[in-house]
């Protein structure tokens, strides 16, 4: 069994996404590093058909894959572990694993193809009833049962794309067992992952990608700072910006009850100084995202905000950013000035809309919004979506809670975002905000908190860490 | 005597019914709400009379309302996969549509007589007291009523083309990445779905409620929309309602020379039953399912395919 | 103001391809469009009298419409609309029946109890979707038939013309019940009276106020709506109650107004045909009002199709639905801007 993939590149848009990508992979576990944005799931698509490239061959054992197709993939013996598991929660375990089924008609001898499924599950010594609907498993064994899936089909590459977010360690164990006894059968796993702590128990090769390219590749054994350095090599230019800032006024987080996978944890509180900017790292497909809404929603787990006045923080108070712009955040039929409108509404019963087009026209140009007051949101670009978002911001004191407030942006339209976040500083009761990137989080924050996986890692001033220091938390090794 | 003749004209008034709910139920499990039941039914039951009567076979009317109905849903199928638009706006446009058009291009049928199904008695089973006049004497459409309950859950549940369609209905994108052509499957589960109601508009006309009038067979499209959530997208379930149904309308008429409302009323009864059954799916959906008896579920529950009546992902092939 | 004028272009593009789909069935019917037209025309507008009998029918489509746009606008198929023009019916002549019946503020009172019993029935369906998670077409069309139910068991029941026992409708109201008009040829000023009422409310709500803006809001994404601190779910309820309201209003100009008594269909399917009106409208009040007057002219038009051209009045719906039709499907194959463009290219 052998891989190659022979100058792969991907263009979406100016965007590069993938660029002369060349991996051979003979054996093994081979882990797909890199930040986020480095390419990373371009690549798995283009892998298992999902997307075509614009350039470039892949070689399954010599023989060329027809890329573009996910039937093409699976027949060349691609299979695909999906982050979330893609799969039927209506039908029977059973319905879910025949769906797709390597066997021309399984129905014909259903009982012989039950018994060979059966003699997989006990292979991978894996005992669940196939009768139960899909839906009434754990994350964990919907995935298991997806693994089996894939090898009673005959793939002979398995790729995994962070397959572990919702595992428990119980099944995170196991599933490295299977994975490790697969190898010796001669097939080929791919593991995404952005937890360094798995991949140096588990795989055998690495490559590290950035921005599109591979710009290492590494085998056992590995070093673990080593790779973190490789991973996160700066490229953005460092700017300093301690600016000192007191404020006498406190405010405490209380972490509170139950994380986000719903165990147990002590009782811990923080308190901070008005006017923090607080950071919250973590890798893709961690919670910290979860922990920013959460405070808005409450639905995760108790986690709250009290300020010392003792005074209840009004809901307004709160200004709470989505990530996902169009979708969760803006209104995608609405114009511009509709949304500046509806930013009024919870003011008044009567829309002057002379009034909200004076507001409009000073906050379009405040927060150098490239718009007419006629477009409608989906026409605008990622950033002047972003602006939108922040000049929707209540005026008066409050608390923002910004999820990755410049995902997907370029470099200048980032910085621009941060000085109007930055302004506020002074206002409000705490800047709140998530991110991927660890140079932004280094560079913004007063305060860290590294998020692994669903657990709060760590909590501290920025002047009490060092940037390894998160790295290492937001990758699991503590 | 009296119990033996109820069962029995249910059975054969229930013919049509059967042959819809089966029909949607195929439709909706791709993931499709065929809207236009009402004027699919209405058309079909037109066009089956009239080339029924034109050739004076029987046969030939039941093809023209199959063909009619597949025509309807392959054109909702077109405007769903293709133009992505709104399944049930495009259901709704078509049943006004379908209506009015039966009723213009039926002026000439009205209430003439065409070919007749007659009953064909099964030779010697039919003869066993009781069963064989209630089970074995009557008219091929409804022994194929019968039959196509067991025949289409076994093709819903035990062979590969139907766990696809049902998996196309379930997770577009999930059956979409193990290979399967979903625009396909969800095309053809609508088609068959479409040709089944057609069939069921034929035998309107052609059998149990015999020939053409205007709006001939106002309604019953509404009330197979009913039916199929009744029976919890389940073919025997779904059969049952509709016998239920049935009863119901033999009931109705029973009633008539009793009490003129209780005749009119009855057969509006599934519509506050879906209600509820609608109501009691949701409410065990988001609770304890062990809170309730198992037999409850089972007889009030339903499984509602997760992607009806939605626009198919962009990212599905 | 580029963009509006592009707007107007392409619907005209628009209306002229439906219009020529039309023809081109009517043609293939054996029938002659023009003729078809020409009656129609003579029929709705042709007198003074005839011009009434339009703003009769008018009345209760333009009100249906226009309450469809609140649910619509949240986002929401209120396809028990036939159940809440029912009800208002029912509601109406409730008080027609009652002590008010032979009184002159008894159709004022009717509109309070049209306006009432319309909201309640819309209200159900808004609760079970709220609440219940019902989806509302399944819900409204349930309640459409309960609402049936419930007056064909009013007319054979206790609302029973004295003596027999029939469905074709209960004892006429008395003339104090039914809407007042002016003149000899009964202009309906009541009547209209309130349908621009209530289209300069509406048109004012969904332009100035916050509800309206919301409401819309609503529409377009139910998840974002938390984020300005509104509730989806109250508006989606108030959308429902208010679109109930609305249609219960015209169900009282169907029992009041046209039939001056309770009969089986009161509705006249008026209802489902607004659905098809605001289906093309896309929320706008402006268009509403036109296209629901030219569907009214071409009901009122169509019953003389019979006597001028021998042809079935069926015809009308099929053109109404054709129209509707063809304009959707138009919409979204996105021809006039391939035709616009090669106008614009041919001309430079």
């Amino acid at each position: 069994m052998k891989i190659e993939i022979k100058n792969i590149s991907k263009k979406f848009g100016n965007l590069v996404a993938n660029s002369e990508i060349n991996i051979s992979i003979n054996n093994g576990i081979h882990a797909l590093l890199g930040e986020n944005g480095a390419g990373k799931s371009t690549l798995v698509k283009i892998i298992s058909g999902q997307i075509a490239p614009d350039n470039g061959e892949i070689l399954i054992d010599r023989e060329k894959l027809i890329l573009g197709s996910p039937i093409e993939s699976i027949n060349s013996g691609v299979g695909l572990l999906n982050q979330d598991p893609l799969d039927f929660g209506n039908l029977s375990v059973l319905e879910t694993f025949l769906v797709g089924i390597k066997d021309a008609n399984p129905y014909r001898n259903l009982k012989q193809t039950k018994e060979n499924i059966l003699r997989i599950f006990q292979k991978y010594k894996i005992n669940i009833d196939f009768s139960q609907k899909t839906k009434n498993l754990s994350i964990g064994e919907r995935q298991q049962v997806e693994l089996l899936r894939l090898l009673y089909n005959g793939a002979k590459l398995i790729i995994l794309d962070e397959p572990t977010s919702a595992f428990s360690l119980e099944q995170k164990k196991m599933m490295f067992e299977t994975l490790r006894s697969l190898t010796k059968e001669g097939i080929i796993i791919i593991f995404v992952s952005h937890k360094l702590d798995e991949i140096i128990e588990l795989c055998d090769t690495a490559t590290i990608l950035k921005s599109g390219s591979v710009i290492h590749s590494i085998s056992k054994p590995f070093d673990s700072q080593d790779i973190i350095e490789k991973m996160f090599e700066n490229t953005s230019s460092k700017i300093k910006r301690d600016k000192t800032f007191t404020n006498e006024n406190n405010f405490t987080i209380l972490v509170s009850g139950k994380d986000f996978l719903g165990r147990n944890t002590e009782d811990i509180e923080h308190r901070f100084s008005y006017g923090s900017v607080i950071g919250i790292a973590g890798l893709q497909g961690s919670s910290n995202d979860s922990y920013i809404k959460n405070f808005f929603t409450n639905e995760f787990s108790k986690t709250k905000l009290v300020l010392d006045s003792k005074v209840t923080i009004p809901k307004k108070t709160y200004y709470y950013m989505p990530s996902d712009r169009i979708e969760k955040g803006l209104f995608r039929d609405l114009n511009v000035l509709e949304h500046f409108g509806l930013f009024k509404s919870s003011e008044t019963r009567f829309l002057n809309w002379n009034k909200i087009k004076n507001i409009s026209s000073k906050k379009i140009k405040k927060f150098n919004i490239r718009a007419n007051f006629s477009n409608e949101v989906s026409e605008l670009s990622g950033g002047n979506q972003q602006r939108l978002m922040l000049s929707l911001m209540p005026e008066n004191q409050s608390i923002l809670l910004l999820e990755q407030p410049t995902r997907g942006l370029d470099f200048n339209s980032a910085e621009n975002i941060w000085e109007m976040i930055l302004s506020r500083k002074s206002k409000d009761i705490a800047i709140f905000f998530s991110s991927t990137d660890i140079d932004e989080i280094w560079e913004y924050s007063d305060i860290v908190i590294s998020v692994s996986g669903k657990s709060i890692v760590n909590i501290n001033y920025k002047k009490e860490l060092t940037k390894d220091k998160v790295i290492n938390y937001v990758s699991g090794i503590v | 005597m009296l119990f033996e003749n109820t069962i029995v004209t249910v059975i054969s008034l229930s013919t049509p019914l059967i042959i819809a709910v089966i029909g949607e139920t195929i439709s909706e499990k791709s993931g499709v709400i065929n809207l236009s039941a009402e004027g699919t039914i209405m058309i079909s039951a037109l066009s089956g009379f009239a080339f029924g009567y034109i050739t004076d076979f029987a046969i030939i009317g039941f093809l023209a309302g199959m063909l009619t109905g597949s025509i309807i849903a392959a054109f909702i199928s077109y405007c769903d996969i293709k133009l992505r638009m709104d399944q049930i706006a495009v259901g709704f446009v078509l049943t006004i549509l379908c209506i009015d058009l039966s009723n213009y291009l039926g002026q000439d049928y009205v209430r003439i007589n065409g070919p007749m199904v007659t009953k064909f008695a099964i030779p010697f089973i039919s003869k066993i007291p009781i069963l064989g006049n209630v089970f074995f004497n009557h008219s091929l459409i409804t022994y194929f009523s019968i039959l196509l309950i067991p025949i289409s859950w076994f093709f819903l549940n035990k062979t590969n083309l139907g766990l696809s369609i049902r998996a196309s209905g379930e997770n577009p994108l999930a059956a979409s990445s193990r290979g399967i052509n979903v625009k396909k499957m969800r095309m053809f589960g609508t088609i068959i779905g479409g040709a089944l109601l057609g069939l069921a508009g034929a035998s309107f006309s052609l059998y149990t409620k015999y020939g053409w009038s205007e709006s001939h067979t106002a309604n019953y499209g509404w009330i197979i929309l009913a039916i199929v959530i009744f029976g919890g997208w389940n073919p025997f379930r779904a059969a049952a309602g509709a016998y239920g149904f049935g009863l119901l309308q033999v009931l109705a008429i029973k009633a008539q020379t009793v009490t003129l409302a209780l005749s009119q009323i009855l057969p509006l009864l599934p519509f506050p039953i879906m209600i509820f059954i609608l109501i009691f799916i949701q409410y065990i959906n988001r609770s304890e399912r062990n809170k309730f008896p198992k037999f409850l579920i089972s007889i009030l529950g339903g499984n509602q395919p997760e992607a009806l009546g939605r626009k198919l992902p962009e990212d599905v092939k | 103001m580029n963009k509006n004028i592009q707007l107007i272009q392409i619907n005209f593009i628009r209306l002229v391809l439906t219009l020529a789909i039309i023809f081109f069935v009517l043609t293939l019917f054996g029938t002659s469009p023009i003729s078809i037209f020409d009656s129609i025309i003579y029929g709705s507008m042709g007198s003074y009298s005839k011009f009434i009998r339009t703003l009769i029918v008018w009345a209760p489509i333009s009100l249906a419409s226009v309450a469809l746009i609140y649910t619509f606008s949240a986002g929401m198929w209120n396809i028990g609309i036939e159940g809440q023009i029912i009800m208002g019916a029912v509601g109406a002549t409730f008080v027609a029946r009652s002590f008010f019946g032979d009184t002159i503020i008894s159709p004022y009172v009717q509109i309070l109890f049209a306006l009432g019993f319309g909201g309640f029935w819309g209200l159900i369906c808004g609760v079970l979707k709220v609440k219940g998670n019902v989806h509302e077409i399944f819900s409204g069309l349930g309640l459409d038939f309960v609402a049936s139910g419930i007056v064909i068991y009013l007319i054979i029941g206790p609302w029973k013309r004295e003596g027999i026992a029939s469905t074709s409708g209960t004892d006429v109201f008395d003339k104090a019940s039914w809407i007042p008009t002016i003149g000899q040829n009964e202009f309906p000023l009541l009547l209209i009276l309130i349908i621009f009422v209530i289209y300069i409310f509406s048109f004012f709500i969904f332009k100035y106020t916050s509800f309206g803006l919301r409401l819309k809001a609503t529409g377009v994404n139910e998840d974002a709506a938390e984020r300005f601190y509104f509730s989806s779910g109250k508006y989606i309820l108030l959308s429902f109650f208010i679109a109930g309201a609305i249609a219960g209003l015209a169900g009282f100009s169907q029992a009041s107004g046209a039939y001056h008594k309770l009969v089986p269909s009161i509705s006249g399917g008026f209802g489902f045909l607004s659905i098809l009106i605001v289906l093309i409208c896309s929320r706008n009040i402006f268009f509403t009002l036109i296209i629901s007057f030219l569907f009214s002219a071409l009901i009122v038009g169509g019953s003389q199709l019979q006597i001028k051209l021998g042809l079935d009045h069926s015809l009308i719906g099929i053109i109404q639905a054709l129209f509707v039709l063809s304009w959707l499907i138009l919409e979204k194959l996105k021809l006039e801007k391939i035709l616009l463009s090669k106008i614009i290219r041919s001309n430079e």
